[in-house]
């Protein structure tokens, strides 16, 4: 693994072409064929300068860094590139460093007390890099699991999986939920003024339904069903009621797949225990 | 069968029982942990784990093709990774592949030494807006919320989930390397010969990552 710290700084090509090799650059071009590496950050512009120049980081030469800096900044300007607002926070930063190393040491301050104006600079520089470092290191695990195969997946195989990661997550939640309300907004609504939807009535929809299709229902269709924007909310929060007293699990069969809502083994216990569903109507006043 | 045809120390009864836990982790659809099928076939845990370990062994020798791994606190079965090329002949279908950005695996990165962490922490670091990438890691579902932070503005914190352990073939976090090795590497990496400070010896972040 040796190679693994070494290959950072040891690719160095002169020229404009040099592609900073950890930070994968790529170069723009204008129709005139000019070429300029381009960085995500300016952090990752200055680590590439300083390794082309194999500059000892704690000693970094900030008057001509900051040169090339700006350097870098006016070329990209002429490609009309558009670097972003921290590429010029970065800059300003570095010639308020330059301009601090002008200044003269304070004589009342000790010598050892004496702070490198370049210090934080520095500090930033090593961390981010450290993080470089640690790309690297996860492309490379990556890269021996892509190169392992395991048997194909039965389908049916009973769902050992308790833990709440594979299950649905909030996020993927409110995404079908939001997919479901743009839809709601694009069409005629027959919402009935007063029309009487409760949380409670929800949950006891919910639970029907599940009774009735066999343990399991899509969550699109449950929403699609909705007549208004009121039932839509309702049961979307009788739904979160559910997964929190641990009558229903959401399950998703793959990334970005339908989301199922399902019976959950405390289901029968947990609709035993009527006082927790008035304790729910309560909570939302009904 | 007499005593003399088994391995010393392995009786009948555990002979099939490590063959019967072979069997498990290859079909089962997600790394198995030890306790899961410990509760499940009503066997001792440390004798579940004494025989994971010996089948884990076993299938480290290089006369194996398959080799069973800690992955995500649990146990899988797979091809060895340096069969890749001839094995890869013969798989039909071919997993879509998902490769990540640099910048995104950078963020991952951060999110995976710094949890829980907030996007601005994770900016901090990258000096660079990271919302768009953070939001293709909770797409991918290799990270994920993680509550919010009690500070002004109450920002949502973000964590690495089982998938990412899984993904990149860790048994857990534990088995990355640390900040400290990282930072070393990164000295090393930006031409500082003597990390400052630092009494260890640069071999040792060497030996640990690897």
């Amino acid at each position: 693994m040796n190679d693994r710290a070494a290959s950072a700084p040891d690719i160095e090509i002169p020229g404009p072409e040099t592609a900073a090799a950890s930070s994968e650059s790529v170069q723009s071009e204008n129709a005139f064929g000019v070429r300029l590496d381009q960085f995500e950050g300016p952090l990752d512009l200055l680590l590439s300068l300083i390794r082309r120049q194999k500059i000892n980081i704690s000693d970094i030469p900030i008057a001509s860094i900051t040169e090339q800096y700006l350097d870098y900044l006016r070329r990209a300007e002429e490609l009309n590139i558009d670097l972003g607002g921290e590429f010029v926070f970065m800059a300003a930063t570095l010639i308020h460093i330059k301009s601090r190393m002008l200044l003269p040491s304070d004589p009342l301050v000790p010598e050892e007390e004496q702070q490198d104006p370049r210090d934080d600079l520095v500090k930033r520089l090593i961390e981010h890099e450290k993080f470089v470092q640690a790309a690297q290191m996860l492309r490379e695990k990556r890269l021996v699991e892509e190169n392992t195969w395991t048997r194909p997946v039965f389908e049916d195989f009973p769902d050992v999986d308790e833990e709440p990661e594979s299950a649905v997550g909030v996020i993927d939640l409110v995404r079908t939920f939001e997919k479901v309300l743009e839809r709601a907004r694009n069409r005629p609504s027959y919402e009935v003024e007063g029309e009487d939807v409760t949380v409670a009535s929800r949950i006891q929809y919910l639970k029907n339904l599940l009774l009735s299709e066999d343990g399991a229902v899509s969550l699109s269709d449950v929403f699609e069903r909705q007549p208004g924007r009121r039932a839509l909310l309702a049961t979307f929060l009788a739904l979160l009621e559910l997964v929190r007293m641990s009558a229903v699990v959401l399950r998703q069969k793959k990334l970005f797949g339908e989301i199922v809502i399902r019976k959950h083994k405390m289901f029968d216990t947990v609709f035993a225990h009527e006082e927790s569903f008035y304790a729910v109507a309560r909570e939302y006043g009904e | 069968m007499s005593a003399q045809q088994q391995l010393p120390g392995i009786d009948p009864g555990e002979k099939r029982r490590r063959a019967l836990l072979e069997a498990i982790i290859y079909a089962a659809e997600e790394p198995l942990t030890a306790a899961q099928i410990s509760k499940g076939l009503d066997v001792p845990l440390d004798q579940v784990e004494a025989d994971l370990r010996a089948l884990m062994e076993e299938s480290a020798s290089d006369k194996r093709g398959i080799e069973i791994r800690k992955v995500a606190k649990g146990y899988k079965m797979s091809t060895k990774a340096e069969h890749h090329d001839g094995v890869r002949k013969f798989v039909k279908t071919l997993r879509p592949k998902f490769r990540l950005s640099l910048p995104a695996l950078e963020t991952l990165a951060v999110v995976a030494y710094k949890q829980p962490v907030t996007i601005p922490e994770i900016q901090a670091v990258r000096g660079v807006n990271s919302t768009g990438v953070v939001s293709t890691l909770l797409n991918r579902k290799l990270i994920t919320t993680a509550g919010r932070k009690a500070v002004i503005g109450r920002p949502m914190q973000y964590r690495t989930t089982k998938d990412f352990l899984i993904q990149f073939g860790l048994s857990d976090l534990t088995e990355l390397p640390t900040l400290k090795e990282l930072e070393e590497l990164g000295r090393s990496a930006l031409g500082e010969v003597e990390p400052a400070g630092n009494t260890q010896e640069p071999e040792h972040a060497e030996a640990a990552v690897e």
